[in-house]
């Protein structure tokens, strides 16, 4: 049976217990094997250098969502941030930014906003392709559209999946959730991909082979006794 | 022209509120028209057979901040050219007539007898009615 990873869960901006305790709940119910939840929320909050823990069988890893608008901003936030959370990305609108975050080593995941498309073009997938940085495609705005809107949504995703599909580029498939009603079955995650236009096979390698290789790669380099 | 295959899939349903029969029916083939269109949604033969509200886990305290969490059983019927169609409509339902609900398909099988069995409540009989 293959793992499911979810590396990008909204808390944080709930920022209480109950909160994560309800997605604990539901991560189980879904069978789970890990969720990537911000480095501010109670678990993490108070222990400095703590990156994971294991709670009622389900791991949580510590990420941070790096929003900046200007390349200064992002090197700043990034030597400002970067001992704070296992796993780094970066959330931007800004095609140079999102450029310069793919060279970067301290960058995990570049995510991808399919709101704004024309943000991952031919260039950030070239410069992903040859840094072997995976991208972040979630999920969750499916959701929150309906009628014409989720049509220009769902097109939006179909280019962007073509795009990553011919220049081979690996992927990661998170929710993008803020309620515990975004979360989704492993099997159900593939047939969002598969109706996105993403094969069967490679939506699986997203949701469990590409997380773990990240997270592992990055317990390896934050181990104390490297 | 082949006789269909029939396929039930059991799922479970998590909302904030109380839902109804009636409801899940609407939103479900609401769902798989937006998705794939009326002549989609014609091929599928879908049919709910029934829906039952399942007490959560003691001890799963989640009401202490929260809305409280409902959770529902239920069994479609379907051809089994259809369960990927349904499938994926299930997982694109994110409210049941405005209220927060997510799907989860449980299994998905050839015979009613496995699916009463393994996961729900009530009878073979009350589920043909």
């Amino acid at each position: 049976m293959t793992e499911h990873y979810d590396l990008y869960v909204h808390v944080s901006q709930t920022k209480n217990w109950a909160s994560l305790q309800e997605y604990t709940f539901v991560a189980q119910r879904l069978r789970l094997t890990g969720l990537g939840i911000d480095a501010s929320s109670p678990y993490f909050s108070h222990k400095k250098g703590v990156y994971t823990v294991q709670k009622a069988g389900l791991h949580f890893y510590s990420r941070l969502t790096i929003k900046a608008e200007k390349i200064p901003q992002i090197k700043h936030l990034l030597a400002k941030n970067r001992q704070r959370a296992l796993i780094i990305a970066v959330e931007t609108n800004e095609p140079n930014v999102c450029k310069w975050a793919a060279h970067d080593q301290r960058v995990d995941l570049i995510s991808i906003d399919p709101t704004h498309k024309e943000v991952f073009d031919e260039g950030l997938a070239n410069l992903l392709k040859i840094h072997h940085k995976p991208a972040e495609l979630i999920y969750a705005p499916l959701f929150k559209v309906n009628g014409t809107q989720r049509s220009k949504l769902l097109r939006n995703y179909y280019k962007i999946i073509d795009l990553i599909l011919r220049k081979r580029i690996k992927l990661v498939i998170s929710s993008g959730a803020t309620s515990i009603f975004e979360l989704r079955r492993k099997r159900e995650v593939v047939a969002i991909a598969d109706q996105l236009g993403l094969p069967k096979d490679k939506a699986l390698e997203a949701i469990s082979e590409t997380p773990v290789q990240i997270i592992q790669e990055r317990l390896e380099e934050n181990a104390p006794n490297l | 022209m082949k006789t269909e295959r029939t396929r039930y899939i059991t799922f479970e349903i998590l909302c904030s509120y109380e839902i109804t029969f009636r409801e899940l029916v609407s939103t479900i083939w609401r769902e798989i028209s937006a998705l794939f269109g009326e002549s989609g949604s014609s091929k599928t033969g879908l049919w709910l057979m029934s829906l039952e509200s399942i007490s959560l886990e003691e001890g799963t305290d989640l009401t202490r901040k929260t809305p409280k969490i409902h959770l529902y059983r239920g069994c479609l019927r379907t051809n089994h050219q259809s369960t990927d169609i349904v499938r994926t409509a299930l997982a694109f339902i994110s409210d049941i007539n405005g209220k927060p609900a997510f799907f989860s398909v449980l299994k998905i099988s050839g015979t009613m007898k496995s699916v009463q069995k393994k996961y729900l409540s009530m009878s073979r009989t009350q589920l043909k009615k």
